[in-house]
């Protein structure tokens, strides 16, 4: 009977073996991307309040993809010519002296929104805006503008910046992280005045 | 359909009567079965088992699963693809216990080695312009596991013939959240012959 036991003890724990898994293939319709220095801003550094002031996030919808040699191509991929994205905008504090997160009612906020984005990782949570792909098929574009309606020392945020066509059981999403490069020159920071 | 129940009752009625002789039997140490369930779902099962000792075995089955084996399979889908199991090849181990020479409880482990076509996942081809482009297709590979089982043994016309009930339960290492992905492989009655 011991022999019973022991083979019944090794089969058990030869089954619970297989708890280790490939769970992280769960939901893997997706296609996981990143590209650097997307964002495109012409910083005037000082602004008065009522000014706009806008910028660009433009990227080619065909991407470097990490273990191939050819460029995958986005839009036959995913079939979207839409990807969806938050960024952030910061206000400097004396209290913390430091830049805090500010939330930007979307009255404030000018561009195409994006109606299926639906990124639930460490984001931002302004607008949902929508990066549309252009006439010619070549780039995804999103132009964005920002009345200034308060004083103060801001900063636009892109460094958590995640791109999604969405996510859907039945098609292939694809997720793009922006990067700000070592050798980016993008200077975000500006001053509203009265 | 009538006909598969007149056969199987004619069948049980063969056992019954075998059942019914008390005569020793002879110790055969090969064994083949089959599983009589299987074809029911249009797949098909041999196991080859030869006895090591007087309680001992070790053997080997292979099993060929038609389409509709989906119907009693647990383990067809897994994160939204859809798996298909086409064959399995299973080694197994046996410990023969609680009985006599005519009947006895049995506990199995097996491995298995199965070839599996996985729907729904990203295929990386080239477009005609030589870009990368990912699509929804088939994957097959080969995947393994690990079973448990638990069965009853008589043998019948001096230990010529050999039927079995057997339940068995097999994992492929993946885990559905936290259930394991599990099998009914090696699960039904089994007759088989002894030489």
């Amino acid at each position: 009977m011991k022999k019973v036991h022991a083979v019944l003890l090794f089969g058990l724990s030869l089954l619970f073996f297989g708890c280790y898994s490939r769970d992280d293939d769960y939901f893997d319709k997706i296609v996981r991307l990143s590209i650097s220095d997307a964002v495109v801003f012409d910083n005037q550094e000082n602004y008065n309040v009522g000014d706009t002031l806008i910028f660009e996030l433009r990227f080619s919808r065909y991407l470097d993809e990490a273990g191939f040699s050819n460029k995958l191509d986005v839009f036959e991929t995913s079939n979207s010519e839409e990807f969806g994205y938050s960024f952030g905008i910061s206000k400097f504090s004396d209290f913390s002296n430091n830049f805090e997160s500010v939330n930007i009612d979307e009255e404030f906020i000018l561009g195409t929104r994006s109606a299926n984005y639906s990124y639930f990782g460490y984001g931002y949570s302004n607008a949902n805006m929508a990066a549309l792909l252009n006439e010619n098929q070549e780039e995804y574009i999103s132009k964005v503008g920002i009345v200034l309606v308060e004083t103060g020392r801001f900063q636009l945020d892109f460094e958590r910046v995640t791109l999604s066509t969405g996510y859907d059981f039945d098609t292939i999403g694809v997720e793009i992280e922006h990067l700000l490069s070592a050798e980016s020159t993008l200077n975000t920071e500006f001053t509203v005045n009265e | 359909m009538r006909k598969c129940l007149i056969y199987f009752l004619c069948l049980l009625a063969a056992i019954c009567a075998a059942s019914a002789q008390e005569s020793d039997t002879t110790t055969y140490k090969n064994q083949v079965t089959t599983n009589l369930f299987l074809p029911i779902f249009e797949s098909f099962d041999l196991s080859y088992e030869r006895v090591l000792g007087n309680k001992f075995a070790l053997g080997i089955s292979g099993a060929i699963y038609g389409e509709r084996i989906e119907e009693i399979s647990l383990d067809d889908t897994y994160g939204g693809l859809e798996l298909r199991t086409k064959y399995e090849l299973m080694p197994f181990a046996r410990i023969y216990f609680g009985g006599n020479q005519r009947k006895s409880h049995f506990l199995e482990v097996f491995g298995s080695i199965s070839g599996v076509d996985e729907k729904g996942r990203l295929v990386r081809s080239n477009t005609d312009a030589g870009f990368g482009v990912y699509t929804l297709g088939t994957e097959s590979y080969t995947r393994g596991g690990v079973g448990l089982g638990y069965g009853y043994r008589f043998l019948f016309l001096e230990g010529r013939l050999v039927a079995e009930a057997q339940f068995g339960v097999r994992t492929n290492f993946d885990v559905n959240f936290v259930v394991l992905n599990a099998a009914f492989v090696r699960t039904g009655i089994k007759i088989g012959y002894r030489f």
